[in-house]
């Protein structure tokens, strides 16, 4: 029993210093963008790591004014808005279907989600393209919005699903006997119980287009109406040398969902967990 | 077929479908089932299966704006076959996706085993938060402050090697370094994702089998590579096909963080695909490429059905 007892905290000492090398790995480059956004290139340049002794909070502000942030950030808020809307009613519909309806060929259903999702827009960015040219989508909010629900809603769909399987069975069943039609059911059951489904589902989809990049660059060339992602991207190509400034412009992008993320982690790792498919 | 015959058939499937039977109820409930998926599987239809196919015609064309498509058969896949910039850009997207799958999957694995053996449950809180963070950021943001952390002159990385008496490492301008640094920042950006997963799973193991394990007397690696990795199998092999389809369409790291360089060395295939398409305009033999990626991940879709349907696979 002693000897078992001395190889445990032999193990628990390095299981730590393990523990703590890796958590540097994952949060030392984003310590790194915190601590330089609120300096000068030059105070950067003498040491990256350092405290900053007087912090240069202008840098949040031109970097806001510069990049433009004041209209990519309602622009993305927006798209992402209007994504969450439109993917929670289409996911919610699907989901229940696939839930609460017996449906026949449910595993040909999730082999094309599965294909559906897996496969890159680069594949398909071209008739895409022409597609949306045709329609007079290009260059439009809705036209982002519409592809942007098209793409996250399988992944949506079992994700709500998974929510909508697990809710007990005595709820619905009590509401049958009470009397209550199969719409009532739906929508004053099912429903009410499955927001924290709904709610994981609309932070990760909304996590996705707020971070999405290549299709809002190929779909949207009308500067006053591009999200935040290319606005970071235009900055740093333009102020390549201040990293002070494009740090802070990174930081003005991570700062909702960082918030967002503090305040519901439990949904966030739900949801990227348990909905089994990445974005 | 007469009108009449139309609403006697019309008529039929009607009654057919409200019939005041079990069976009826249920071919209600099917049809209202699949009215309800219909936007998702329209949706997938148009944005993704469609298109697909379109490309699979449009590799058979020569086709640049400028020009009305030209019929050329298989010859845009005879191209691809002598491509050297085809070819590179599969090298580097298998070796990208080998290195960054086995380190975020490996690193993500030691975590797990690491904070699941942690009682404090504010420290696993703490882990799981900074594990997780990565995830949060755009795959354009990470690469343009890795871009930064990695520089080659004003980077932190090298800032603290030349302290520590090592020159300065040209991470992202040395055509020998440069893919290793991507799947570092992919693995970076990804072992969260891992991480989770292997935790849920460790959660999860039989007490029993451990505590059986623990009699026998394994302890330490022993215990780690006969007991709890094989246990663990159905979350590496998720976590693994996962990477896979999610490291053949890197994209934004290389696209944003190297343009590809220097020379072609961090080109990747979706890349070449795009470029073709976007830069070059030759659409028919974008999409051919585009049927290569396509038909790689169509694999590994395949792969992970079957994990998924043979339940090992994590749920």
């Amino acid at each position: 029993m002693n000897r078992l007892r001395s190889g445990r905290t032999e193990t628990t000492a390095f299981n730590h210093v393990i523990l703590f090398l890796l958590a540097a790995f994952a949060l030392g480059p984003v310590l790194v963008l915190f601590l330089n956004s609120v300096k000068t290139s030059e105070q950067i340049a003498q040491n990256p790591f350092s405290i900053p002794t007087e912090p240069r909070w202008d840098n949040y502000t031109v970097a806001y004014e510069r990049g433009n942030y004041a209209n990519t950030v309602k622009n993305s808020a927006i798209l992402t808005g209007g994504t969450v809307i439109g993917v929670l009613i289409v996911g919610g519909m699907g989901g229940y279907a696939l839930a609460h309806l017996e449906i026949r060929g449910a595993n040909v259903i999730a082999f094309y989600f599965l294909v559906g999702t897996a496969i890159p827009i680069q594949l398909y960015v071209v008739p895409l393209f022409f597609l949306w040219k045709n329609f007079g989508l290009l260059n439009t909010h809705l036209g982002l919005i519409i592809i942007y629900c098209a793409t996250s809603s399988p992944f949506a769909t079992y994700l709500i699903r998974s929510y909508m399987v697990a809710l007990p069975k005595e709820f619905i069943e009590a509401a049958k006997i009470d009397g209550a039609s199969k719409f009532q059911v739906m929508t004053q059951v099912i429903l009410p119980l499955s927001w924290p489904g709904f709610l994981t589902t609309g932070l990760i989809v909304g996590l996705g287009v707020w971070n999405e990049f290549l299709i809002a660059v190929t779909f949207m060339h009308q500067p006053d109406l591009k999200p935040v992602a290319t606005s970071l991207r235009a900055f740093q190509e333009r102020f390549t040398r201040d990293w002070g400034l494009t740090n802070a412009a990174s930081v003005i992008m991570l700062l909702p969902v960082l918030i967002l993320f503090l305040l519901m982690q439990r949904r966030f790792i739900e949801g990227l967990t348990q909905g089994g498919m990445k974005m | 077929m007469t009108s009449r015959e139309m609403t006697a058939k019309g008529g039929g499937i009607w009654h057919w479908l409200m019939q005041d039977t079990m069976d009826g109820l249920r071919r209600r409930r099917a049809l209202l089932g699949y009215l309800f998926l219909l936007p998702t599987l329209l949706g997938i239809f148009v944005f993704t299966a469609g298109p697909v196919f379109i490309s699979f015609g449009l590799s058979l064309f020569q086709w640049n704006i400028f020009k009305p498509p030209d019929y050329i058969g298989l010859e845009n896949f005879e191209r691809l076959l002598e491509d050297r910039r085809v070819i590179i850009g599969l090298v580097n997207t298998v070796k990208f996706t080998v290195m960054a799958v086995c380190s975020q999957v490996s690193i993500g694995l030691i975590l797990a085993l690491a904070v699941h053996r942690i009682n404090r449950i504010w420290l696993r809180y703490y882990f799981r938060t900074a594990f997780f963070l990565p995830l949060l950021m755009s795959g354009a943001s990470v690469a343009v402050f890795m871009g930064y952390i990695f520089h080659k002159e004003f980077g932190p990385l090298n800032y603290y090697l030349t302290l520590l008496g090592i020159p300065q490492i040209p991470w992202l301008t040395s055509s020998d370094l440069v893919m290793i640094s991507i799947a570092i920042i992919s693995a970076w950006r990804n072992m969260g994702f891992t991480f989770l997963i292997f935790l849920g799973g460790l959660s999860n193991l039989s007490q029993e089998v451990l505590d059986a394990a623990d009699v026998d007397g394994a302890q330490g690696l022993r215990r780690l590579w006969s007991v709890t990795i094989p246990l663990l199998s159905p979350q590496i092999l998720f976590a693994t096909v996962t990477g896979v389809i999610g490291a053949l369409q890197v994209f934004d790291e290389p696209y944003i963080m190297t343009r590809g360089g220097p020379g072609n060395a961090s080109r990747t295939l979706v890349m070449v695909m795009y470029e073709h398409a976007f830069k070059h305009i030759e659409f028919g033999y974008g999409s051919a490429i585009a049927i290569v990626v396509f038909l790689m991940i169509l694999v590994m879709a395949i792969v992970q059905m079957w994990l998924w349907r043979n339940r090992v696979f994590y749920q």
